[in-house]
């Protein structure tokens, strides 16, 4: 059998299989995957840790608010994008974007966060607590003066990330504490959306 | 594993861009090492003498489709994230007809008169010169020509999209049709060789 021969057979047997076959991707969704991975809680991050990675800036991070859009406008968590589940499963959200997904307590971002993981994207995480988790850890941290010495590093760590997102540390005293509100209500617009441009810079053909 | 590798950040821009050279480097010289470094051996094909150019590029077609294909059902790759250019039908008509002139005129196509250029051949250096007034005239005449080149967009198009086929069975048809070409392009030869 010439080489020729023998290449011809190579690419009838992969093609004939390809058409038995029919689609590239296998439909292998590892639900008992996706179970693990809420067990060991691996499906989100803390409020401090999307905190100090948006800070840092070192990480190109999708952030998807899952509210409503009148919630989202009087305040969103800064870079947020205003989608309903049904837009994020069509938006141009990429499998090998890091996306943090929230909601006002958590049930949406979890919902979503199963979608997403079964349209196979890796790096998807749900902020824990929602929006409100992100109040009470980032913009209004409770500071105790009768911290112990280790949780008083954290709230120093919290104060400083409250400070820099713009919220009001809470100092516990005796005089009554004021009402929860974000100081600075972030403006009425959509986040810029420089991604698809820069990616685009990048790819070329 | 997860490809395409750069998509995930296997390796940043600079990196990527030094692997694009090697890479360009390879393919220059297997594409010299063809004999595709030659006008005369390109331009045969025009008239059936050599279809050496034809038999080359439809098997780098058929052998990256058929890569890709089982890459991604293996799990290696996730064909979403590879880059498919959008259609333009007219447009890249129109720009397809200018190339095959250009290249039934020269006797190259870009990359061959590269190759043609570097091993030292007078009519690579002339084409190169002439590729580059082209882009230079398309990037003055294009704010004219803007509305027209893109219009009759058809987006991110593929064949099996197109015909609502299995992606496996327009494999499979376009490996018969390859083998079919080559089997043609042999007999082709074999008469206008003569």
């Amino acid at each position: 059998m010439t080489l020729n021969k023998i290449l011809v057979s190579i690419a009838i047997i992969l093609g004939a299989g390809a058409a038995i076959i029919g689609s590239p991707t296998r439909n292998n969704d590892d639900l008992s995957q996706i179970a693990k991975m809420i067990e060991t809680e691996r499906d989100h991050i803390t409020p401090i840790e999307l905190a100090v990675t948006m800070k840092e800036g070192k990480k190109k991070i999708r952030i998807i608010d899952l509210r409503d859009s009148v919630s989202f406008y009087s305040y969103h968590i800064p870079g947020a994008r205003l989608m309903t589940l049904d837009e994020l499963l069509n938006s141009e959200v990429k499998r090998n974007e890091t996306v943090v997904l929230y909601s006002q307590g958590g049930t949406h971002a979890s919902q979503a966060w199963v979608l997403l993981r079964m349209k196979k994207f890796d790096s998807v995480f749900t902020l824990l607590g929602g929006l409100t988790g992100w109040e009470q850890e980032i913009l209004f941290p409770v500071i105790r003066p009768d911290a112990s010495d280790d949780e008083r590093k954290l709230l120093e760590r919290k104060k400083e990330l409250s400070i820099y997102f713009e919220g009001t540390p809470q100092i516990i005293s005796k005089t009554p504490m004021k009402k929860n509100q974000p100081k600075k209500i972030v403006p009425l617009q959509q986040p810029q959306n420089n991604y698809k441009e820069e990616e685009r810079l990048r790819e070329g053909c | 594993m997860n490809a395409p590798f750069f998509q995930f950040g296997l390796f940043d821009v600079d990196t990527a861009l030094i692997i694009a050279f090697f890479i360009g480097i390879g393919f220059g010289f297997f594409l010299e090492q063809a004999g595709f470094g030659s006008g005369m051996k390109l331009a045969g094909q025009f008239y059936f003498r050599d279809l050496t150019v034809f038999k080359v590029m439809f098997t780098a077609i058929i052998t990256a489709m058929l890569g890709l294909f089982w890459l991604s059902w293996f799990g290696f790759l996730d064909l979403s994230l590879v880059k498919v250019l959008p259609t333009y039908f007219v447009p890249q008509l129109v720009g397809g007809l200018i190339f095959g002139l250009g290249f039934v005129m020269g006797g190259y196509c870009p990359g061959t008169c590269c190759v043609a250029a570097v091993t030292g051949k007078m009519d690579g250096w002339i084409h190169l010169l002439g590729m580059f007034a082209g882009i230079f005239f398309f990037g003055e005449i294009y704010p004219f020509i803007a509305d027209w080149y893109n219009s009759t967009s058809m987006g991110e198009t593929t064949l099996a999209s197109l015909f609502n086929l299995p992606y496996g069975v327009m494999v499979f048809m376009i490996v018969a049709v390859a083998l079919l070409g080559f089997y043609g392009a042999e007999k082709l030869e074999q008469n206008f060789s003569k």
